[in-house]
């Protein structure tokens, strides 16, 4: 209960019985009869006598004084009523009571006025008493009503204080009806809000449970997490210092070699000299550090072949140098392996964790299932080669290939004569391969859509530079200049074009 | 020393008196000469002594049981003499019950309050046959107290009356209530309920199982309540023999007590040993004997009590728990228990000079 008690009707001690709940059902079943006109009419409105409840009340007398004037009505009549002649003696019985009758006949006729004169005095003397009580109260009331009336009101002079007293009594039951008709109602309210707060209060703890889970399976997942993410940390930091210490060792040992080369005084020059083979594969890493580009520029330029090798899952890589096609391929979710002969470039493709063979690519190939590959690379490797093997290595690669897939082979543009004119910088290089002959090397092993794709352009100031005509020239001026740029779009096509083609087809 | 009892009237049936027996038995079992003294003796007593032989017996070293529940000149008795006194208080109506209705019993009602207000000097010790009485006894004055419990010997109520079984065992719902019939029981207002109830169940009927004899004019009013209600299947049954009694007690549904005064009630006892759940109202020493048991009545709204007598009849799992209830509180009650508990206090009682 929210702060008041009512009393109950009934009073049951035991905690697996609802009271409330048992008067609810009563008060709706009374209500529910009332409609249904079960009950007889209200007993008040049966007239009944008054039997034993003798205390009458007596205006606005309230208590002991209301008891004794209410006793004092009911004993004025001071006959006794219980009295009667009986015996239970089978035989003189009779005797006895016929003797008895005559003594109280006789003994009534002595008492008898006197009883009523004591009744009579009795009902005066009551009445006078208890008219006088009545007034007396209602003299105290007046009073009372008067002071209070004095001390908050302003006085009604026009009406009596009885026609007053008259109406607030009725107010009053009013009131009380009213009231009691409330209270039921405030009964019913308390018992549905208590309803509603218990419902509340399971609904806040069933939110409190499931808050207090999500809580701790965040707290799980977070801890898992983090765990997580330490190894994965210490997993990366290992293989950084992993890779940073095979770095140094390789730079050591290279800085070594170049170290003892300048010491023996060879020059640069005669070091590209050494024969090519795969203990001296030194000699290209550093040439290609030199004369190849940055690793990333490579990788950039790579970029562009990126759309036909899309999705694949197993592309190789043939002379795959320091790997640039290779992490471009897994930074990109390509699935990508690659060969090579030189065991320095092998050993630095694999301490950047990429998957390279140090094997001959015919030998390597050769092994491998046929139509297993879903693309090959051949990256500057075709001008290396002796023209018999590019042949057989065209075909092997064509018979490792999967249907529809890709095949791309850059080498060095000898339709450009800066890079012609450079191609002999590399000692490795066999000949030139022209854009034309790789193409029908291409076709004829059976690669479809063949076509080359120019790259490397070279930069703007190592070009020719064209004429810029002002305002104010003439007609004939502009007509001579116009001829000397194109002639100058002619010369640097021929003299300063791609650098490099790729060869493209597809198995 | 001599422990001897005295009482105004000793009758059969007569809860009174039956203890008194009950006492002189275990009395003398103990080694001591007991009588039984009264001044008014049924002719069908045999073992009982007149007042005026008392005096022979009396004497400073002997102990003196008075069993007080109405006022009479015994009381006067046992002032004058030097025995060591025990009072044993089965308390006294109030008398204004019985203005009007019977005026003798009013006067000794009246007259006994007053006699137990001069007793509290002369008295050694003073006991209640109930808690309730108890604490009007000191109220009262009485210092030395204490409760010497009513002993009720269930185990004796197993005869029964097959006919009266036979005739009203139809499935009707049957309320009881079992007290004389006296203005303080307030059969007028089990009336009253029942008038209702009848609306709601027109298949039962009410029991009033009591004698009349003093009120003879209480009679009469009820009698023209129930007329003037157009009430049918009341029965005003009177006094019944032993048998009858726990006849109606088999054949109650509800037991309904309106009583507005009671020393302790055996009949509530009773019906938690037939085993039939109580409506009972909260007055007196009602609830003392019910101690936590059976349904308290604390208003007389007659419809809702009309409702509470349906809940009862009807919701089998409430009517469970209620006289699951009952029966713990009888179990407090049991003769064994009880007769140990009469033992012990009277005999520290006894010892206590």
């Amino acid at each position: 209960m929210v702060g008041i008690t009512f009393m109950n009707t009934f009073e049951i001690n035991d905690e697996e019985v609802n009271v409330e709940e048992i008067m609810r059902k009563i008060r709706e079943n009374i209500s529910k009869r009332k409609e249904q006109g079960t009950y007889p009419p209200p007993l008040d409105e049966v007239n009944q006598q008054l039997i034993s409840n003798q205390k009458m009340a007596i205006g606005e007398i309230k208590g002991q004084i209301a008891d004794d004037l209410a006793n004092l009505r009911i004993n004025c009549d001071i006959q006794n009523n219980s009295y009667v002649i009986s015996s239970h003696r089978p035989v003189v019985g009779k005797v006895l009571i016929k003797g008895r009758e005559g003594v109280h006949g006789e003994v009534r006729r002595y008492v008898d006025p006197m009883i009523f004169k004591q009744i009579t005095f009795n009902q005066n003397a009551s009445n006078v008493l208890n008219n006088a009580a009545y007034r007396l109260s209602r003299i105290e009331n007046e009073i009372g009503n008067f002071e209070s009336k004095e001390a908050n009101q302003p006085r009604f002079e026009s009406k009596s204080l009885k026609l007053q007293l008259r109406e607030t009594n009725a107010r009053l039951l009013q009131v009380e009806k009213e009231t009691d008709e409330r209270l039921f109602d405030v009964e019913d309210r308390l018992h549905a809000l208590k309803q509603q707060i218990n419902d509340e209060i399971a609904v806040n703890r069933k939110m409190y449970e499931m808050a207090e889970q999500v809580r701790n399976d965040v707290n799980m997942l977070l801890s898992q997490l983090k765990n997580e993410i330490r190894a994965e940390n210490e997993e990366r930091m290992r293989s950084v210092i992993l890779s940073m210490n095979d770095d140094i060792k390789k730079k050591a040992w290279l800085a070594k070699i170049l170290d003892e080369r300048n010491a023996h005084g060879l020059s640069q020059t005669e070091m590209l000299l050494q024969p090519p083979h795969q203990d001296t594969g030194v000699n290209y890493f550093v040439f290609e550090e030199r004369f190849r580009g940055a690793r990333e520029e490579i990788a950039q330029r790579q970029t562009s072949f990126l759309r036909y090798f899309e999705g694949c899952k197993n592309i190789l890589d043939i002379g795959c140098g320091r790997g640039e096609f290779l992490e471009t391929m897994h930074k990109h979710g390509i699935g990508a392996r690659g060969v090579d002969l030189d065991e320095t470039m092998v050993d630095y493709c694999r301490s950047k964790g990429l998957e390279v063979e140090l094997e001959d690519a015919f030998d390597y190939m050769e092994k491998l299932e046929d139509s297993s590959l879903d693309g090959i690379f051949i990256d500057q490797v075709v001008e290396h080669l002796e023209p018999s093997y590019l042949v057989r290595l065209l075909k092997l690669c064509f018979q490792k290939m999967k249907y529809g897939f890709y095949l791309i082979a850059e080498t060095v543009n000898p339709l450009s004569f800066s890079s012609f004119a450079n191609f002999y910088i590399d000692l490795t290089h066999i000949k030139p391969v022209h854009p034309e002959t790789l193409k029908f090397l291409l076709e004829s092993t059976g690669f479809r859509e063949v076509k080359p794709v120019f790259s490397s352009p070279l930069p703007e100031t190592m070009r020719l530079q064209k004429l810029v005509t002002n305002e104010g020239v003439t007609y004939v001026e502009r007509q001579q200049v116009e001829i000397y740029n194109r002639n100058i779009e002619m010369l640097n096509a021929t003299l300063y074009g791609a650098q490099d083609y790729a060869m493209i087809g597809k198995k | 020393m001599e422990i001897h009892q005295i009482l105004p009237t000793i009758s059969p049936c007569d809860a009174i008196g039956n203890e008194a027996f009950v006492i002189r038995d275990i009395l003398r079992s103990w080694g001591y000469k007991s009588e039984i003294f009264a001044q008014n003796i049924h002719e069908s007593i045999t073992t009982a002594n007149y007042l005026s032989e008392h005096k022979k017996r009396s004497s400073k070293d002997n102990i003196l049981i008075y069993h007080f529940s109405i006022g009479s000149d015994v009381s006067k008795y046992v002032m004058e003499v030097p025995d060591r006194k025990i009072l044993l208080y089965h308390n006294i109506t109030p008398p204004h019950f019985f203005y009007n209705i019977n005026d003798n019993l009013a006067l000794i009602l009246g007259k006994g309050r007053e006699e137990l207000k001069l007793l509290v000097d002369r008295i050694d010790v003073a006991l209640g046959d109930s808690e309730y009485n108890c604490i009007e006894l000191e109220e009262i004055g009485y210092t030395k107290t204490g409760v010497l419990p009513l002993i009720i010997d269930l185990s004796k109520y197993d005869k029964y009356n097959k006919g009266l079984i036979a005739k009203y065992d139809d499935g009707w719902t049957n309320i009881l209530f079992v007290g004389r019939i006296a203005p303080n029981k307030k059969q007028e207002d089990i009336i009253k309920c029942f008038y209702y109830y009848k609306a709601i169940n027109p298949r039962s009927r009410l029991y009033l199982v009591g004698g009349f004899n003093g009120c003879e004019v209480y009679y009469d009013q009820l009698q023209n309540l129930i007329k003037q209600l157009g009430l049918k299947d009341i029965h005003i049954i009177g006094m019944v023999d032993f048998a009858d009694l726990i006849s109606y007690y088999m054949l109650a549904d509800v037991f309904l007590c309106m009583s507005e005064h009671e020393g302790f009630s055996v009949p509530l006892i009773e019906s938690m040993h037939f085993g039939i759940p109580i409506i009972a109202y909260n007055s007196t020493a009602v609830p003392y004997t019910m101690s936590g048991a059976g349904i308290l009545v604390n208003r007389k709204c007659y419809p809702e009590i009309a409702e509470m007598i349906n809940l009862v009849v009807t919701d089998e799992k409430l009517r469970e728990r209620i006289i699951a209830k009952q029966n713990t509180r009888l179990k407090d009650l049991s003769y064994e228990r009880t007769m140990d508990l009469f033992k012990d206090q009277l005999n520290k009682v006894i010892h206590k000079w």
